[in-house]
């Protein structure tokens, strides 16, 4: 990549002081985003995806949060030290988000379409009549029927899908170079789930009238980011452990928790009866030092005990943080 | 062969929806409208919908946790509706309940002891002693220690809890358990382990399971009948694998495309349709044609495998 990424976070450290000390949810993650490009980020609770996410718009409520070291460099510049002034004029308009409950994210007593309006008003300043009309082209661009009609609906007359692309629609409003979304399909049902993924993989191609924009997908879920996103990133414990093109992870996963979360979901073109693989152990089984995967894996040699490893490339475009991995030929 | 354990028959269950300020009646609507399914002992019947297709009030009607409005329950040959809140107490020990939500579901002031006993001892099952014993023996089962018991859920990960919950449920040697959602809430590494762990107890406390979930490869990996619900009726009822070979009903078709990581395609539309007469996919189907105007009855197409669809897949 010869042109400088959009979004370079760079040894990223993100702290939460809690009564009982410490949680380090981010501990020195490193990632880029070129324009246009589709990053997925996934792994389980508390691997610290959500605040990575958050950070993007310097959304981590401090306290009891803290940036506690590195830079997360948007078009060249750290948003880790702009102050609030300048944030606020890249959230929204350069960077959008959407979130993972869609109903409890919109206002009840106000019409969807004023909201999406009001998002178009602060992003663009414009007058209330032309932000109308706008919020009006977006709800059909994200594929709501009648949205002239649907504009003057509240939340609750909606269903969770249709609120998933109102949320969608005001974060489009600023016309965003990047969209972060976090677990925006969760809450729905697995068509509705097909259908938001068919619709964020439109816009960020540039179908159907939008421009293409990058996008971020957080998920817990392997599955749901394979279909949309050209390269995966896996956490674990604050950090990447894996980061691949979407394709070579689903074929050639070469950190052993990458393997570990492909094997222990069933698939529908699976063996059944068979018992499904385990990752023995919890998450929050966290070393003093070492590989943080150590104590759930089963490839561990003696050397994961000590020397934490980084990542490192083991094939185009391939990086592996693992003693044991060992790349092309595995 | 036996009787099935669970056998509903023509179940209906209707809310009453409310309008304006004064809550008036404004019409009904049928959670349930018409559903028959067996359960054969020592089987598990998966039941796939999405939100609001039925499925939960379903199982909740199968338990007599919510009295349906039409149609029986039959648990072991006896019917369930026309048996005094005394006698049901008596049959309630041998069917539980295991929910989607282990925070929830467990009184988070109560020790894990107390929960596990507290059935034990509404239904006079066990005292003293033997209490104990009995409780220990249902965290062995699910995989947790005796001294568990004096904890309490807040100290214990999501997946352990939802053991507490399934041991809470086991407690009773309950021969039916009706699982709404259980693995919905959990990592995908701690799902492995709870989808294994129900299994195991399938076999080692010879249990009879009716599955709810929205999840196809869930209930494919634990069933080996599924019923496939939409509207508050059942679509679609067949073997696991003739099912996932050979769906026939196009709704059934949508749901296979739309799970995700399978490179599938959704399906036209998932837009809410007003009710309409006829048949209730109508509005979403791409196969839908002029019949469809007249809502279609479940239909045998093969030997076990019956679909409600005028122009099936084939």
């Amino acid at each position: 990549m010869a042109a400088p990424p959009l979004l370079a976070v760079e040894d990223l450290r993100i702290r939460f002081h809690a009564e009982d000390g410490v949680v380090r949810a981010v501990r020195g993650l490193s990632f880029e985003i070129a324009a246009g490009e589709a990053l997925g980020v996934v792994g389980e609770s508390g691997c610290g995806k959500s605040a990575t996410a958050l950070a993007l718009l310097k959304l981590v409520d401090v306290p009891p949060g803290e940036y506690a070291g590195g830079s997360i460099g948007w078009k060249g510049r750290d948003l880790l030290t702009l102050g609030p002034a300048d944030v606020r004029a890249i959230r929204g308009r350069e960077i959008g988000m959407v979130f993972q409950e869609p109903v409890s994210s919109l206002d009840p007593v106000v019409s969807v379409g004023s909201q999406v309006a009001e998002a178009v008003r602060e992003a663009r300043g414009c007058a209330r009549k032309e932000a109308w009309r706008a919020a009006v082209d977006l709800l059909g661009l994200v594929g709501i029927p009648d949205a002239d009609r649907r504009a003057r609906d509240h939340a609750h007359q909606l269903s969770g899908g249709l609120c998933q692309r109102v949320m969608i629609a005001a974060a489009l409003a600023g016309e965003p170079d990047l969209l972060v979304a976090d677990e925006p399909t969760t809450a729905l049902d697995v068509t509705t789930q097909a259908h938001i993924l068919a619709l964020l993989d439109r816009l960020r191609k540039g179908k159907g009238g939008a421009r293409g924009m990058a996008l971020l997908l957080v998920s817990h879920d392997l599955g749901v980011v394979a279909d949309v996103v050209d390269r995966v990133l896996v956490m674990y414990a604050g950090r990447a452990v894996e980061v691949a093109p979407t394709a070579r992870l689903f074929e050639a996963p070469q950190h052993p928790y990458t393997g570990g979360l492909l094997a222990c979901r069933p698939r529908l073109d699976g063996e059944r009866g068979a018992s499904l693989a385990r990752i023995p152990g919890s998450a929050s089984d966290l070393p003093q030092q070492g590989c943080a995967f150590r104590p759930r894996c089963a490839l561990a040699v003696e050397r994961c005990a000590h020397d934490d490893p980084v990542l490192r490339e083991v094939a185009a475009g391939h990086q592996v943080a693992c003693h044991v991995a060992v790349g092309e030929d595995a | 062969m036996s009787a099935p354990l669970l056998q509903v028959r023509d179940l209906v269950r209707r809310f009453v929806v409310r309008r304006g300020v004064l809550q008036r009646t404004v019409g009904w609507v049928e959670a349930v409208a018409g559903v028959d399914l067996d359960v054969d002992r020592g089987t598990t019947v998966g039941l796939v919908g999405e939100s609001g297709s039925g499925k939960t009030t379903l199982g909740r009607c199968a338990l007599m946790l919510d009295r349906p409005d039409r149609g029986q329950v039959l648990f072991d040959g006896q019917d369930l509706g026309a048996l005094s809140e005394r006698e049901l107490r008596a049959v309630r020990p041998r069917m539980q309940m295991v929910f989607q939500d282990p925070y929830g579901s467990l009184n988070p002031r109560m020790s894990v002891g107390a929960a596990l006993r507290e059935p034990l001892a509404v239904h006079g099952r066990a005292r003293g002693r033997e209490l104990d014993d009995r409780v220990s023996a249902a965290l062995t089962r699910v995989g947790l220690q005796p001294r568990h018991a004096r904890r309490h859920p807040h100290d214990f990960s999501g997946g352990q809890r939802q053991r507490i919950a399934i041991a809470r449920a086991l407690v009773l040697e309950p021969e039916l358990l009706v699982c709404d959602e259980p693995v919905s809430a959990l990592d995908v590494s701690v799902q492995a382990r709870i989808l294994d762990l129900l299994r195991e107890l399938r076999e080692a406390a010879d249990l009879t399971y009716l599955f709810i979930s929205h999840d196809l490869a869930v209930v494919r990996h634990v069933s080996d009948h599924v019923a496939v619900m939409f509207r508050g009726r059942v679509v679609e009822r067949a073997a696991v694998d003739d099912l996932f070979a050979h769906p026939r009903h196009p709704y059934t078709a949508a749901l296979m495309a739309a799970v995700p990581g399978q490179g599938g395609q959704p399906a036209a539309t998932d837009h809410d349709e007003p009710p309409v007469e006829g048949c209730p996919y109508r509005a979403r189907c791409d196969r839908a044609g002029d019949p469809c105007a007249e809502a279609p009855a479940l239909d045998e197409l093969a030997p076990g495998h019956v679909a409600r669809c005028w122009f099936p897949l084939d």
